[in-house]
């Protein structure tokens, strides 16, 4: 209802409008001031802390002001969100603990249901949510601490991993983060650094029958994970490590595992028959013998190590620089990557206190970032469904668009995740998918989507002017106004439509402009 | 300011200051104007168990549970000797015949100097064939395109990768195409080609903000891809697909595609593919069974079958598989390996290859003479690999691309194409 009148509201004031409010629509003539008015503040925090505006979110945002509405989106635990909560109360899986997974998820037919509610939560949320920068931002940690729900028993425990990991700890302590996903069982599982449970295989028996009796083997040193927790999660490649490093690491976590099989609570499990207990060096500093006497004190020194380098100055530096190139611009200010990991130190990584460092900083509003970053297919995707008030009932479709596109949720098989610059998306490859989403979209030839605003647009067709019906179009899907070219090429294929369709084939064209790519 | 691409091809010899490469340089290529088709297997494949030492009892003690036995054993199948020391893989057996008719070659010990073991820099070292460099924008791959421009090249599909997503080889300034399963141009392209067509708007003067190159950079790909996917569809038509069987896997549909192209002799020089998930961790597993066999059965079938329809057609088609690098000789303790430095190559060719023997170099498998006391030793810098690409299948001078620094970085101990491979015969 609210979102009706909104518009009506918004469609009033165009048509009411003379047409020469050019200077506001159009960026290249625009101030070219070095920082953003209130009203483009209003877009760029729409577009950047959350996944585009609503038709109504850019009147809502300037009424109440920008900086209230991100000081707001800072604190989400105090925004409420009972829509959505309701929506996703009836995805069961989401509520289970990783035992609760395993033993109603373990079976025949049963197994893809987890990840399947998983993926449709995560896609819902950010279309949905009235936390957007909580979602955001969900995003983010979701690549950098990428997991995969294609890697054995991830499939089952992907919905306990989003909420005990990333949602519990996104706006805490990065150490707390950190700390969750090294004794998750997902990552365990993820980064092989849980010893496999499975009994010997027939042809590995026959082989170890048949080995010589002066065969040594190794000790089950599997790296992946220790180097991917510096290169990827904290340092950052080559920062303040070295292969040495990598190995003792490993050695150190060995042990560090979870409870699997029949009764087990697949929780995190530290078997400290199988812990390395010799002295080692990792990062200069020296950790001796674990004691035999006991034993299970040897899973203190991952946790050591991992609190180390939670702390390190190099951590701060890499999660600065990563969240800025995220959130602000593909190649970010150096001195605010620099402040961002001063303000992470001396906050010990309080999370919302770095995030604040950015969104609220002017430099994040300099109009060198303004509508400059080319949006990534889960970006567009969500932006798109938002600007023309989309309704989902059914994501299925959806979630095929995103593979085409290039980024299945939870489905990134390396570890590093999903890029978010233009250099990793700016193909000529997937600029066909997303022109066909537009064409869908416009369409309303999406499956389980309904699309709202080109019917309300229906009406416009009956303007005689050409420009005004672009006006309009403009004015609800792209509210950051669009290039001389763009504008006038819409009015031609606005002029080209018969009267019934104009709204559809603007709406359609604006959702594959140019503009829409960028946030 | 970043040259438009369309200036930037009509430009390019001269904006090199170098002159033109001639033109007619690859008519002189053996064969006939060549092909190189990339196969870049992503995660760094278990190159110790594809060409396998057999006679070395190291080999045996150092993977107890993943060694490929040296003959059958029951179900398990023992590796396709290639000659006294070394055996193929049992599920490589399509290529097998192939080495024997002298159209496959392995490189053995390739690798990077630079002694990193993460997937993603190894793979953009080896992309952008510069070690230890970030300051390079473009892959090796597109390098060549750029160096070897001529007017008239937006006619011709010189390159073209068969997935979404450009690999990093092809990236850079000169426009390559990536085609999107669905392949050439339907309703997207033809709804969205007037709205990116070329305009005023483009390069106008005006703030140059970071909006307006935003909008430029997504308008040029625009263009680029209509462009391109017209020309792809155009000359797919003009090619027939060939007689031979292909398994249904991304990789074979991809080779099949690229083998039509070549058969419409559109000129194509470059074609580039990946395949994911090599990066075996965990139960690699050995013989005829486990993740490593069934991937190299695709593998090898998809290969095989390219190669039957590339010398039907008396084409010239260079094939280059290669990974970020190798694994540790010795398994982990989950049945897999860890990353590793050396690794093999395996180069395919219709006539430029000189087949059927074995290159790079071997020392054993004693702590010793492995890197870090754990992995293959680089016998063969990746980089003399594809120098002799270059100068031997696309006749480039060796002194040209020395001028040019086309191998920067400080990462060698030799100038590259001191120690040629040797694999590509001279071109006449």
């Amino acid at each position: 209802m609210k979102k009706t009148i909104a518009l009506a509201g918004v469609l009033a004031l165009t048509c009411a409008l003379p047409r020469d409010r050019a200077h506001a629509d159009d960026p290249t003539t625009s101030t070219g001031t070095a920082t953003l008015d209130d009203r483009e503040r209003a877009l760029h925090v729409l577009q950047r802390l959350a996944f585009g505006p609503r038709p109504g979110d850019l009147q809502r945002v300037q009424a109440m002001g920008w900086r209230a509405w991100v000081e707001q989106q800072l604190t989400p635990g105090a925004l409420p969100d009972d829509a959505l909560e309701a929506r996703l109360r009836e995805l069961e899986a989401l509520g289970l603990t990783c035992k609760d997974l395993v033993d109603r998820y373990d079976q025949d037919k049963q197994r893809h249901v987890p990840a399947r509610q998983l993926v449709t939560s995560v896609l819902l949320s950010a279309l949905s949510s009235e936390r957007q920068l909580q979602e955001v931002l969900l995003e983010f940690w979701r690549n950098h601490f990428n997991v995969s729900v294609e890697k054995g028993t991830v499939q089952l425990l992907g919905p306990a991993w989003e909420r005990d990991v990333l949602r519990r700890h996104a706006f805490g302590r990065f150490g707390d983060l950190l700390m969750a996903t090294a004794k998750h069982p997902a990552m365990l599982e993820y980064l092989d650094n849980t010893l496999s449970q499975k009994p010997i295989s027939d042809q590995e028996r026959k082989y170890l029958a048949s080995a010589s009796a002066a065969f040594h083997r190794q000790r089950g040193l599997n790296e992946n994970y220790a180097r991917e927790l510096m290169e990827l999660h904290t340092l950052g490649v080559d920062n303040g490590y070295t292969q040495d490093d990598v190995r003792e690491v490993a050695r150190a976590l060995t042990g560090w595992t979870y409870s699997a099989g029949k009764d087990a609570d697949y929780e995190f499990l530290f078997r400290h028959q199988v812990h390395d207990m010799d002295p080692k060096r990792v990062l200069g500093r020296a950790l001796p013998t674990t004691p035999s006497s006991a034993p299970q004190t040897g899973v203190r020194e991952g946790e050591a190590i991992i609190h180390a380098l939670a702390r390190a100055r190099g951590t701060a530096r890499f999660i600065a620089w990563k969240l800025c190139r995220y959130l602000v611009s593909d190649t970010p200010d150096e001195e605010l990557v620099e402040d961002v990991a001063r303000v992470f130190r001396e906050t010990n990584g309080d999370l919302p206190a770095v995030y604040r460092a950015i969104v609220l900083d002017e430099r994040f509003y300099a109009r060198a970032n303004y509508r400059a970053k080319f949006k990534t297919p889960f970006e567009l995707l969500v932006s798109s469904l938002r600007a023309v008030g989309a309704s989902v009932e059914d994501d299925a479709a959806l979630q095929e668009r995103l593979h085409a596109l290039g980024q299945p949720i939870y489905r990134h098989l390396e570890p590093t995740g999903y890029a978010d610059t233009a250099e990793a998306w700016q193909d000529p490859g997937v600029m066909s998918a997303r022109w066909r989403l537009a064409l869908d979209l416009g369409d309303g030839a999406v499956t389980g989507v309904t699309v709202d605003l080109p019917q309300r647009l229906q009406g416009l067709g009956a303007l005689e002017d050409p420009a005004r019906v672009v006006q309009a179009v403009v004015e609800a899907l792209l509210p950051g106004g669009v290039g001389p070219t763009t504008r006038a090429r819409l009015e031609r294929a606005a002029r080209a439509a018969p009267a019934r369709d104009r709204a559809r084939v603007l709406a359609t064209l604006a959702l594959g402009a140019p503009e829409f790519q960028l946030q | 300011m970043k040259l438009d691409r369309r200036q930037f091809l009509g430009r390019a010899g001269a904006a090199c200051g170098l002159g033109l490469l001639d033109p007619t340089r690859l008519l002189a290529a053996p064969g006939g104007r060549p092909t190189l088709v990339t196969i870049f297997l992503r995660g760094g494949w278990d190159a110790l168990n594809v060409v396998v030492p057999y006679r070395d009892p190291l080999y045996y003690e150092r993977r107890p549970t993943i060694a490929v036995p040296p003959e059958d054993r029951g179900d398990a199948k023992g590796v396709l000797r290639l000659d006294r020391q070394f055996g193929l893989h049992p599920a490589l057996e399509p290529l097998f015949p192939l080495y024997e008719q002298g159209k496959m070659a392995p490189i053995l010990c390739v690798g990077s100097p630079h002694p990193t073991r993460s997937h993603f820099d190894a793979q953009d070292f080896m992309e952008y064939a510069a070690p230890g460099e970030r300051t390079l924008r473009g892959g090796w791959l597109n390098r060549y395109l750029g160096m070897t421009a001529r007017p008239g090249d937006e006619r011709r599909l010189r390159a073209v990768s068969l997935q979404r997503l450009l690999p990093r080889a092809l990236r850079g300034e000169y426009p390559v195409l990536a085609v999107p399963p669905e392949g050439g141009p339907s309703e997207p392209e033809r709804t969205f080609e007037d709205l990116y067509g070329p305009g005023e708007d483009m390069g106008s003067a005006g703030p140059a903000t970071g909006e307006r190159e935003g909008r430029e950079g997504v308008v040029r790909t625009g263009q680029d891809t209509i462009r391109q996917l017209e020309r792809y569809q155009e000359l797919l038509e003009r090619g027939s697909a060939g007689a031979a069987e292909y398994p249904d896997v991304p990789l074979a549909r991809g080779l099949k595609t690229i083998g039509r192209l070549v058969r419409a002799d559109a000129g194509l020089e470059v074609a580039a593919l990946d395949v994911p998930n090599w990066d075996h961790h965990a139960n690699e597993g050995a013989s005829h069974d486990g993740t490593l066999a069934r991937m190299l059965r695709d593998l090898g079938r998809s290969l095989a079958a390219f190669m039957a329809d590339a010398s039907d057609a008396g084409a010239n088609v260079v094939v280059l598989v290669m990974s970020e690098f190798g694994r540790t000789v010795r398994e982990n303790g989950t049945s897999g390996t860890d990353h590793g430095r050396g690794g093999h190559m395996l180069a395919l060719g219709t006539s430029a290859l000189r087949g059927g023997a074995l290159y790079g170099g071997w020392l054993g498998l004693e702590d010793r003479v492995l890197v870090d006391r754990r992995d293959l030793p680089i016998i063969v810098d990746f980089r003399e690999v594809f120098h002799e690409v270059l100068t031997q299948l696309f006749a480039c001078g060796a002194t040209d691309l020395a001028k040019r620094q086309f191998f920067p970085g400080a990462w060698r101990s030799t100038p590259v194409g001191a120690r040629a491979v040797r694999f590509l015969a001279r071109p006449l």
